[in-house]
Parts: structure tokens; C-alpha cells; sequence
């Protein structure tokens, strides 16, 4: 039926879209078919009975609301870009963010029992972990073993649990929300651990994070990378904290952070991997949510 | 004596958070309106809001006092929607690939009507608009409700002009289909 009628056309006509040579076809046309007469009027009324529809009252919102909140949550973000005086300061302030971010992504420990984290110069350059078969038992049993996505360009990355339940924090380290009270913590640490190499619960601390870094993959660098360098005035600043960060933290060589800097940064500008940390969360949330339902089910049976 | 915008935007941009007040009261109704018509979630509606004027606040310095606040709210606004959806789409296909998310869509079905009192003249327009995807409640508010050219639209959603009219046509036949839909469900 559309094909005799120029539907489409029709409804660019209705919002004043045309040319001056479509609008003669549109008119002639209309003036030989009632088809299209009464679609059109169908069509603008109902266009009315649109703008007709009230939306609720946004009841909580004052204007005063809106704007301590927005400022407020943007002052937080600029938390960790507040710029020290000296270059070690500098260091220490976004070394500081940054292993913070990495702690709260692993939920370091800090009675690690395990004895000896071994810490060696080999690059913990970010490789494609193979993704586990997909059988539902493996999830059902262990959620937290293994949770994969397929990224686009065809490479697994394989999250553990842990990882994914603290995203929200390092979430909330970017948007600067409340971790305040946490990061406290572990500032105190990591403040001992970069400047005083002798220290050793500071020393022991670093180790873990070492250890932790190492486990790591890609996804959990981008994430940490994005904590820290979110503040970066510029693309250089960026490559430049990014190597800190891979070679202070995750124990990466020289020459191998340069090579992997700009890969990272990539993938952080794409959001790619972060967002996909985002999935990952939620699927686990669910996870659990439903787990729980489960449980819950079975208990007031 | 009232503002001009002009004069509250070189205020916002030195940071003056009485002229911020002045912008937010003057937009927050229309922002909160689009997004709800977008989202049919008050809930979501008012995230978007706070966040929109937060990123108006962040982005402060670089506003030009030639050019009105409210386009530049408004694509903002459009965008965390759309950015929101995008996340929520990848997240459900991936769930999927688990099947451990049979049932949890956060707007698209059921509720998005809530804190909404029943309107009996226009209910089965919602009902008719909350049964269209969100693309296509979308692009009818704008081009309808904000009368935006189709390049305007083109614009703010990032897409084509020619996949604009296209969209707007779809989505008018299919408001008229769900409509006369309820009406005949209402007939008989």
C-alpha cells in the first residue's frame, strides 16, 4: 500500500521539510488521494496529543538541590587534580590514587597469609585470556572463577569476582562519590609505601599490590589507568602517568610501559573495556540477587 | 531587576553559583520534561537532570555567551540517555548469553508509568507512547514537544538527516498503529 503512497515524504511534508519541488509532488498528490488526506490529519493531531501529556512533578528538585549536588560532585572529582608543588609531591598524590584504586579493585587483604608474593621484572604485559568453555556449570557453581565477555575485536578477558565487586569503587574514584573514608585507609599505607622503601609493612604492602597488579589484566589496568589519569591536562601527560603507573606499580619494565601506554590509553578513550566492567558487575549482581532469591525461596518452603 | 541569559552565562562561567541558581531554575522544568518523555521514569528523569546541569557546572569555562544554555542542556540531556541505553543494551545481550537475566529490564515494560497519576484524556496516549521504543518516543518528543528541525534532530542524536525522517515516519506509523489499537480495545 505504501508504495503508492509517498508515506515518508508525507511526513517530512507535515514538518515543513521538504523542497519546494517535493512539497508540489506531496500537494498534488494529496489533492487526488484522501488515503493520505486523512493519514496526514491523523498524524498531526496525534502529534498534539503529545505535547498534551503532562509529565509529573520532579517533586525533590529544587533549583538550591541541583546546584550543591553539581557542584559539590564536581569539586569531589577533582579531588585527586589538585596540583602539589613539587614533582615528587605530584607523584606521590597520583601514585597514591592510583595504587588506591588498584587496592580497592582487588580488596587487598592486608593479612595476607600467603607467604612470599613473588615480584620479578617480567613485563605484565596485558595478554588475551582464553575464555572458559561455556559451561553453565562452571558459572552455576562458581561465579567468581570466571565471568567472560567477548570483546569486539575478538579478545576474553576473564575477571574475577573480587575485581568486579569493588568496579563500584573505582567507579567511584573517578566520579570522585563517597570513598573518602576508605581511601584514607589505604592513602596512610600507600603514602609509607612509595616514599619509605625501608618501611616494611609499607614494603609488604607494595609486594601485594605488585602481586595483585601482576594477576592482572588489561581491563584491570584500564580501570586504574582511568582513576589516574583522568586528571592528566594533556595526551603526553597522560602516555606519562600511564608509564609511571606500569612500571612504579605494575612492575612493568621500562621500554614494555612505553610500548603498552598508548594501548591502554586506547582502550580507555574508546571506554571499550570499562564499560564492559560495568556488564560485568551487573551480571554478577544478579547473580547474586537471584542466588539470594533462590535461598530465600527455599528457606520459607 | 531580571538577568539576561547573557549576563547569567558570563557570571556561571566565573563560578558565580547565584547565576548558576538562575540557569538551572530557568531550564530544569524543560530538561526534566524531555528526559521524562524520553525515559517515561520520573526516577530517571531526575538523575538525568542533576546530572546534565552537573556537567553544565563542570563545563562552565567553555560556554559562549553568544549562544543560548538550553540546546546545549538539551543535547547533553538526549545523550545520557542514549549513553545509558547503550550500556544497559550491551549489558542485557550479554546477561543473556548466561541466561541469568530473564526478567530484569529496567524501564523498557511495566512500570514506566510510575509516580504517574492516572490522566484519564491522555492514558491511552501514554499507554499508546510507552508501548513505542524509546528511539521513537524520543524523536516524536523532539521533533512534536522541543520542534527541532529535522537537522537540529540529526544533530543531537548523532545520526543522518535522511535516517531522521525515516525514523520520524516509523515512529508516527507505529504511535497511529498503537493508538487506534486502544482505541479499538476501548470500543469494544
Amino acid at each position: 500500500m505504501n508504495s503508492n503512497h509517498p508515506r515518508e515524504m508525507l511526513s517530512a511534508y507535515l514538518d515543513g521539510e521538504l523542497t519546494a519541488e517535493e512539497t508540489a509532488v506531496i500537494e498534488e498528490h494529496l489533492a487526488s488521494c484522501e488515503e493520505c488526506r486523512v493519514t496526514l490529519e491523523i498524524w498531526r493531531s496525534n502529534d498534539k496529543l503529545i505535547t498534551g501529556i503532562v509529565e509529573p512533578a520532579s517533586s525533590e528538585m529544587t533549583a538550591e538541590n541541583i546546584m550543591d549536588t553539581a557542584r559539590r560532585s564536581s569539586n569531589e572529582q577533582n579531588i585527586h587534580s589538585i596540583s602539589p608543588q613539587s614533582r615528587t609531591a605530584q607523584f606521590v598524590a597520583f601514585a597514591m590514587a592510583a595504587a588506591a584504586a588498584l587496592m580497592l579493585c582487588f580488596r587487598i587483604p592486608w593479612d595476607i597469609t600467603e607467604s612470599g608474593p613473588e615480584i620479578n621484572s617480567k613485563p605484565a604485559i596485558a595478554k588475551p585470556i582464553e575464555k572458559p568453555e561455556e559451561d553453565e556449570s562452571v558459572f552455576e557453581n562458581d561465579p567468581y572463577s570466571y565471568l567472560s565477555v567477548d570483546i569486539s575485536n575478538n579478545v576474553s578477558v576473564t575477571a574475577s569476582a573480587p575485581i568486579i565487586n569493588n568496579l563500584d569503587m573505582v567507579g567511584n574514584l573517578n566520579v570522585g562519590l563517597n570513598v573518602e573514608p576508605m581511601l584514607n585507609q589505604y592513602e596512610v599505607i600507600l603514602l609509607r609505601a612509595v616514599t619509605a622503601d625501608e618501611d616494611e609493612d609499607a614494603g609488604a604492602e607494595l609486594l601485594n599490590i605488585q602481586k595483585a597488579a601482576k594477576n592482572s589484566d588489561l581491563l584491570t589496568k584500564t580501570q586504574s589507568a582511568r582513576a589516574f589519569t583522568i586528571s592528566a591536562p594533556d595526551y603526553d601527560e597522560h602516555l606519562r602517568r600511564m608509564e609511571m603507573l606500569l612500571t612504579r606499580i605494575y612492575n612493568v619494565d621500562e621500554s614494555s610501559a612505553k610500548d603498552e601506554a598508548p594501548a591502554i590509553q586506547k582502550a580507555i578513550s574508546s571506554n571499550d573495556l570499562i564499560m564492559r566492567n560495568g556488564q560485568l558487575r551487573n551480571a554478577l549482581q544478579e547473580y547474586n540477587e537471584k542466588v539470594n532469591k533462590k535461598a530465600m525461596e527455599s528457606q520459607s518452603k | 531587576m531580571p538577568y539576561t541569559e547573557k549576563e547569567n552565562i558570563l557570571a556561571l562561567r566565573e563560578g558565580n553559583a547565584e547565576a548558576f541558581t538562575r540557569v538551572i531554575e530557568e531550564n530544569r522544568r524543560r530538561i526534566f520534561s524531555l528526559l521524562w518523555r524520553m525515559t517515561f521514569s520520573a526516577d530517571d528523569a531526575e538523575n538525568h537532570t542533576q546530572e546534565a546541569f552537573t556537567r553544565l557546572w563542570e563545563h562552565r569555562q567553555k560556554l559562549d555567551p553568544q549562544y543560548p544554555i538550553y540546546p546545549w542542556l538539551r543535547r547533553v540531556a538526549v545523550n545520557l540517555v542514549l549513553d545509558e541505553r547503550k550500556n544497559r543494551e550491551q549489558h542485557l545481550a550479554f546477561a543473556e548469553n548466561y541466561r541469568i537475566n530473564e526478567n530484569r529490564r529496567r524501564h523498557s515494560e511495566g512500570n514506566l508509568l510510575d509516580k504517574q497519576e492516572s490522566n484519564e484524556t491522555f492514558s491511552h496516549v501514554k499507554d499508546a507512547l510507552n508501548s513505542l521504543s524509546e528511539d521513537f518516543r524520543t524523536i516524536l518528543w523532539l521533533r512534536a514537544g522541543e520542534e527541532m528541525s529535522y537537522n537540529e534532530i540529526a544533530e543531537t542524536l548523532g545520526i543522518e538527516r535522511g535516517t531522521v525522517m525515516s525514523r520520524i515516519f516509523r515512529a508516527r506509523e507505529a504511535l497511529a498503529a498503537e493508538l487506534k489499537k486502544t482505541q479499538e480495545v476501548r470500543n469494544t
